[in-house]
């Protein structure tokens, strides 16, 4: 999860000295390479990290093997060095070289947490978004690969920006977005004392998303007028999803605190931007440059808003809880210990999130109406709130190397004094 | 009764120090303290939590067996973990309820 947050850190810093790229039109190497920073080096790395350590919490068991996972780690640090740098320099041959070890490392990550969870399968909403959100992610980087050795020896007589859009939508949509549904089903009802989800409706949104995602997929790769129609069932499931969020907040006993607001703020935001993939999906080509900017903002709030700021939001929640179990769980009922809120400091916390919520907001804000003002501004906030973010990391991590424990109890007279 | 026998109050006591990590209460407040009996200083509490899948249930649960054998009078402490019947958040006392802000 470090690896992770570096990259989210080094994509903004990179944002801010090149603000032009979020103007321009995306189909070029600097902005591609910066895509695929974000997406395989924070989101990606951060979803498997921690899996790897939640997976085996949730089950109560051990993961199936720490060996699987430290090679895993070294193909997938290598693979992400190797893509980057491919597109950079737009090597394509070097990209598909990336891309091969990324997806061995993605097989990797499957087996050894397949293997961890056999113990304990449960077919329920929350495990099969999970295993759909895995089965999404592996077609992607395929696609990946067909596209990269397309480019090289043409055969698949596919636009390539029309197998770009279709591989972002896999990816973005197939496996982040599913993994967000499932996995928020399960921490909802655990931070807000509430009840699971409901048994009809998060199944219905599944289909309705599961469907016009492949709808969607498949029209954008071969063109086609019913194409609109197929960003409508994704909306749909969108709502849906929404609908059962929204139903989990008001049955839970609990007022949710700064990380699972964020988190539903962050949901708010599939709002925005399927409305963009809407109209992005049925806009007149005349106004290049219009569309050019509103395709861009598009990308940038599902990438950066709703998917970055609901990993950051939840990340306030995971990352204390996961250092505190490391560093303090053993020690629970032997010595005092701080809670896992502790571990990140709360103003540092609502400060992260306000700065990042705002400077998503300007940022696309300003690409939207091509302000560059604003656009800086935007990426100027996000920066604070990142680097807030990694500062609270960083001192959830000295828990972990350093815990700080109280005094052992004192036995006196027959009894513990702690 | 046996007066080397520790009172439910003092196993109580003890299982009070014991705070859920996410939501900062300890687990006799928050009602996972099903039953506690104490016979010639071997004591068995049978505990639930949230939900089967809950993450912090092995580590609550090793931390619980650990404060009861610390407790004086106490030889032996087991805990025996139950899912029926299943926990509600009903079961959180009035008190922690207001501390937790809950509805």
């Amino acid at each position: 999860m470090g690896l992770a947050v570096l990259c989210l850190l080094g994509g903004v810093v990179l944002l801010l000295a090149w603000p032009d790229l979020l103007m321009a039109y995306h189909y070029q190497p600097r902005t591609i390479a910066l895509a695929h920073l974000f997406i395989l080096g924070w989101l990606l790395t951060m979803a498997m990290g921690a899996a790897y350590q939640l997976v085996p919490v949730a089950m109560a068991t051990a993961l199936w093997s720490p060996r699987l996972a430290r090679a895993h780690f070294a193909v997938h640090v290598t693979g992400l060095i190797w893509i980057l740098w491919g597109f950079a320099t737009w090597q394509l041959k070097q990209v598909g070289h990336g891309g091969s070890l990324l997806f061995l490392g993605a097989l990797f990550f499957l087996v050894n947490v397949d293997n961890t969870m056999d113990r304990a399968r449960r077919l329920n909403v929350v495990s099969v978004s999970i295993a759909t959100a895995l089965f999404w992610l592996l077609l992607t980087m395929l696609i990946g690969l067909l596209m990269s050795f397309d480019r090289l020896r043409p055969f698949l007589r596919i636009n390539p920006v029309n197998q770009a859009h279709a591989h972002a939508h896999l990816g973005l949509l197939g496996f982040f977005l599913l993994l967000v549904t499932g996995v928020s089903y399960k921490l909802l009802a655990m931070f807000l004392v509430g009840p699971g989800p409901s048994r009809t409706r998060p199944w219905v949104a599944y289909g309705l998303l599961n469907a016009g995602l492949l709808g969607t997929a498949l029209t954008t790769l071969a063109g086609g007028i019913v194409r609109p129609a197929f960003a409508l069932v994704t909306a749909l499931g969108i709502v849906g999803y929404l609908w059962e969020v929204a139903a989990m907040v008001c049955a839970g006993r609990r007022r949710p605190d700064a990380a699972p607001i964020g988190f539903l703020a962050a949901l708010a935001l599939l709002i925005p931007t399927a409305a963009l993939g809407g109209w992005v999906s049925v806009a007149e080509r005349s106004d290049v440059a219009l569309v050019a900017r509103l395709e861009n903002a598009y990308g940038f709030l599902g990438l950066m808003g709703v998917l970055t700021l609901a990993t950051l939001s939840m990340g306030c929640k995971i990352i204390p809880f996961l250092a505190w179990f490391h560093a303090y769980g053993p020690h629970l009922g032997r010595r005092p210990v701080p809670a896992a809120a502790d571990l990140f400091l709360p103003g540092v916390l609502q400060g992260s999130l306000l700065a990042s919520f705002a400077g998503v907001f300007l940022a696309t804000t300003g690409m939207a109406t091509a302000n560059f003002t604003v656009l800086h501004a935007g990426l100027f906030g996000l920066g604070i709130g990142v680097l807030l973010f990694a500062l609270n990391v960083a001192n959830a991590f000295r828990h972990m190397a350093r815990p700080r424990l109280g005094p052992e109890p004192v036995k006196m007279d027959g009894f513990h004094h702690g | 009764m046996n007066p080397n026998e520790p009172t439910r109050e003092a196993l109580l006591a003890a299982l009070r120090t014991i705070m859920d990590p996410e939501l900062n209460c300890n687990i006799v407040d928050l009602g996972f303290v099903l039953e506690l009996e104490c016979r010639k200083g071997i004591v068995e509490a049978t505990m639930t939590y949230s939900s089967p899948g809950c993450p912090v249930q092995g580590i609550l649960t090793s931390a619980a067996q650990t404060v009861l054998a610390q407790v004086p009078g106490v030889s032996e402490a087991r805990v025996n973990v139950v899912w029926d019947p299943p926990w509600t958040p009903e079961r959180i006392t009035p008190e922690a309820r207001a501390r937790m802000g809950m509805r």
